[in-house]
This record gives structure tokens, C-alpha cells and sequence, in this order.
């Protein structure tokens, strides 16, 4: 077992790769420069929750939607501050924790014929991005609600 | 009921209508297109066409998004009964992630629909950003760019993802010479697919080139895994397999079905050049 300090000093050192990995991939994917900072930030949080859950409860699946809902969400945030669409402070933001590897042993099993794990990396595979687009789908739903609940409380202005 | 010379075509010659009428056809074309090219979800490429075609006068239009292509009908309607439609119909043939040109499309669709611009600087401003990019004087440097960007990025992931710092340094390496070809062969419109078995083949060869160097040096701090898992990070459809499974579960079964099949094909296709390399590595005597 790490004592505190040495896990800690772990999860910012991983903090700061995942800030770097997310700002670096997100400039591929050419995103406006002002929402490069922001959506970097969100990546390194969201995949610290993922990895904190992971580690301490042993929830795999959990620390993914939990992740992923915290950066749908800030992602929804930002949207509205800097007018930008969502979308593009959710792709950078979730890179980390896509499951691209996942996918790629799956198929590299295929090809090698190794079945069995081909299916249980693969479902696993499917349920991590499940739920991920599940956390995207929630926070959307959510943000779409109170908009429409933000514009209905609003006394119509003269028109 | 809504009634067309409500909205700002007052006063115009039925010449003047039609004009007007096929400009919001482009304006709302082209911007589901744009959308769609550049990594936006379809239900936003078809929101985004029918906020155009509402604000635009024609709130009857209707619209089909998917992967490939956009189908729209502008329908035309006069004292509540609908007297034309407008059709158009554009093929989309090259996808990928533009979150500049998305952003750039949505603030153009936004400002049409609050009436900030007009039809006409509009569908400029849509014009210049479907134009494709140059590729002349520029381009090799943007390629030399892109791969620096790519290459440090992996470095970071590798690291993230458990690598040593030489495993990281060889995927960085890999992930530049797969970018600097990425850049070379859209040039030549060569198949995603292809790309992205060839990619994963460069990657695992200098995986094992890199072993057997290792090896030969009498140095062992080397793990191809990792190396591998490192450089493919950009050519991986882990991004688009979540957006597959979005788009299914808000009811766009067509574009989710489209997107899954072009998932699995790329993962496969990678995971191919990856296994082929290592196959045959594997029967030269090395060892994975």
C-alpha cells in the first residue's frame, strides 16, 4: 500500500500528463484557442475522478460515468459562458478516457483468434463507451430542461 | 399558420422570392453539411438546418442528417397551404474532427437566426468555410506542425498510460512518422482504412525496431505493448464509438449504425498492421 502523500504526489503527476496529452490532442483537433485551457482542465478533472473511483472503490464503470458526467457538464457550462457548442469542449475533454485501447485489444485478440477475450474485452469495451455516451446524453437532457424552464419563467418581453 | 411575407421578403417580386428562397436552401445546406464534415453530431446538423429554414420564413422544411450525406426539402407555404418545395441533396465524402469549423458554423448559423446577419453575408461566410484548405506553400509546414503536436501528445498519453519514458520517446517518435504520412496520403485520397492499417503497421515496426536495438544494447527498460498502445492513440475510433452509441440512443439509428460500422472497421484495420508486424516478428525469433 501507498501511504497519502505518495498517492497524491501520483494523481497530480498524472493530473499534469493528462492536462498536457489533452491540451496537445485537442490543438489536432483544432479547437478554437481560448477553449484549449479550459477544456484541458476539465480533461485532467474528469479523468482524476475516474482514476480516484477506480482506485479506492474498485468501480470501474462508476468512475467512468461519473468522470464523464463532470466534464458533459462543465462542458455544457463553458458552452454557455464562452458561446461556443458543447461538443467542443467535450471531445478534448473525454479523450483520456475514450476507450480506444479497449477497442484495439479487442480486435487485436480477433486477429491473433483468441475468442474469449476478444468477448470480454470487447463487452467491456462497448459498456465503458455505453456509459460515457450515457453521462453525455443525461447532462445534455438536463441542460436542455433547464433552459427550456430558465426561458419559460422569463416574462415574455415586449415583442 | 404561417404566412411567408411575414418575414423579410415584403414587398418583393415572385423573381426576388425564388432567389431568396434557394439562398436559405444553400444557407441551411450547407450548414448541416459543415456540421457533419467537421465531427458534429447529427442531431445538431439537423437542429442547426431547422433553426435556418424556421428563421428563414420556412418552418414546414424538413430534413434528413446522416453520416454521408444531408437530404433537405425546403417547403415553401403561402396562406397555410403549401405551394412549393425546394429540394437539395449533397453526398459528404470526407469526415473529421474541425472544432474550429464547427464553432466557426454554428456562430454563423446562430447569427442568421437572431438576425445579426443577413441571408447574404451568410452564406458567404458559409462559402469560405466549406472552401477546402489550400495545400500549396504552407502545407508542408502545417504537416511538419501537426506531426510536433501529435508526437508530443503521445508522449504525454504514453506516459499517462503507465509507459516509461523511453517507451513514450519511441511512441512519440512512431506517432510523428505516422502523422507526416497521414498529411502526405489525404493527398492522395487514400481510404481511411488504409491509412489506418498502415499506420498501425509503422507504429509496430518501430516498436520492434526499437526492441531489437534494445536487446542487442544489453537493455531491457522497453515494452512494446506500451509503445504501441502510445503511438496508435490518434488513429483509435475511441472518440467516434462514443458518438456512435450517442447518436443511436437519441433516436438517429441510421447515422449511430453507419458510425459503429466505420468504428469497427477502423479498429480493425489498425489492430491488423499492429498483429501483422508482430506476427511476423514473432516468427523471425523475437519476442513480445
Amino acid at each position: 500500500m501507498m501511504d497519502a502523500s505518495e498517492l497524491a504526489l501520483l494523481i497530480l503527476r498524472d493530473m499534469v500528463f493528462c492536462f498536457a496529452a489533452a491540451a496537445l490532442y485537442s490543438t489536432l483537433m483544432r479547437s478554437p484557442v481560448s477553449s484549449i485551457p479550459p477544456s484541458a482542465v476539465t480533461a485532467a478533472v474528469g479523468y482524476t475522478i475516474y482514476d480516484v473511483v477506480y482506485r479506492n472503490f474498485g468501480q470501474e464503470l462508476l468512475g467512468y460515468f461519473l468522470g464523464t458526467l463532470l466534464i458533459a457538464a462543465a462542458a455544457e457550462i463553458l458552452a454557455r459562458i464562452m458561446r461556443m457548442p458543447a461538443t467542443v469542449f467535450i471531445f478534448p475533454g473525454i479523450i483520456p478516457l475514450v476507450p480506444g485501447i479497449g477497442l484495439y485489444q479487442t480486435m487485436l485478440c480477433l486477429v491473433r483468434s483468441e475468442y474469449e477475450q476478444a468477448a470480454s474485452s470487447g463487452t467491456k469495451t462497448l459498456f465503458i463507451a455505453g456509459i460515457m455516451a450515457l453521462a453525455i446524453a443525461a447532462v445534455n437532457t438536463t441542460a436542455r430542461i433547464i433552459k427550456g424552464i430558465l426561458k419559460k419563467s422569463k416574462p415574455l418581453k415586449s415583442k | 399558420m404561417i404566412i411567408i411575407d411575414e418575414y423579410n421578403i415584403d414587398g418583393k417580386g415572385s423573381a426576388d422570392r425564388g432567389e431568396y428562397a434557394s439562398r436559405i436552401l444553400e444557407i441551411a445546406l450547407l450548414s448541416g453539411i459543415l456540421v457533419l464534415e467537421s465531427g458534429g453530431e447529427t442531431y445538431r446538423a439537423e437542429e442547426t438546418v431547422n433553426r435556418i429554414c424556421g428563421a428563414g420564413g420556412f418552418p414546414e422544411s424538413e430534413v434528413i442528417a446522416q453520416p454521408t450525406g444531408v437530404f433537405l426539402s425546403l417547403v415553401r407555404c403561402d396562406a397555410g397551404a403549401c405551394r412549393e418545395t425546394l429540394t437539395a441533396v449533397e453526398r459528404i465524402k470526407k469526415r473529421s474532427i474541425d472544432l474550429l469549423k464547427l464553432e466557426r458554423t454554428n456562430s454563423a448559423a446562430r447569427k442568421f437566426v437572431s438576425g445579426e446577419a443577413d441571408d447574404i453575408e451568410t452564406l458567404e461566410t458559409l462559402r469560405i468555410l466549406s472552401r477546402p484548405p489550400d495545400k500549396s506553400a504552407s502545407g508542408k509546414l502545417r504537416s511538419l506542425r501537426s506531426g510536433g503536436i501529435a508526437a508530443l501528445s503521445i508522449f504525454f498519453f504514453t506516459l499517462l498510460y503507465s509507459g516509461s519514458a523511453l517507451d513514450a520517446v519511441i511512441a512519440a517518435a512512431a506517432g510523428f512518422v505516422v502523422q507526416l504520412l497521414a498529411s502526405l496520403l489525404s493527398r492522395a485520397d487514400i481510404y481511411n482504412f488504409m491509412l489506418s492499417l498502415l499506420g498501425g503497421a509503422v507504429i509496430a515496426l518501430f516498436a520492434v525496431a526499437a526492441d531489437t536495438i534494445c536487446l542487442r544494447l544489453g537493455f531491457t527498460g522497453l515494452n512494446i505493448d506500451r509503445v504501441i498502445v502510445g503511438g496508435i492513440i490518434p488513429l483509435l475510433p475511441g472518440l467516434a464509438m462514443t458518438n456512435a452509441i450517442r447518436d443511436t440512443m437519441t433516436g438517429d439509428l441510421v447515422s449511430g449504425t453507419a458510425r459503429f460500422a466505420e468504428v469497427l472497421l477502423t479498429a480493425v484495420a489498425i489492430a491488423g498492421g499492429v498483429g501483422a508486424v508482430l506476427t511476423l516478428y514473432i516468427m523471425l525469433g523475437g519476442k513480445v
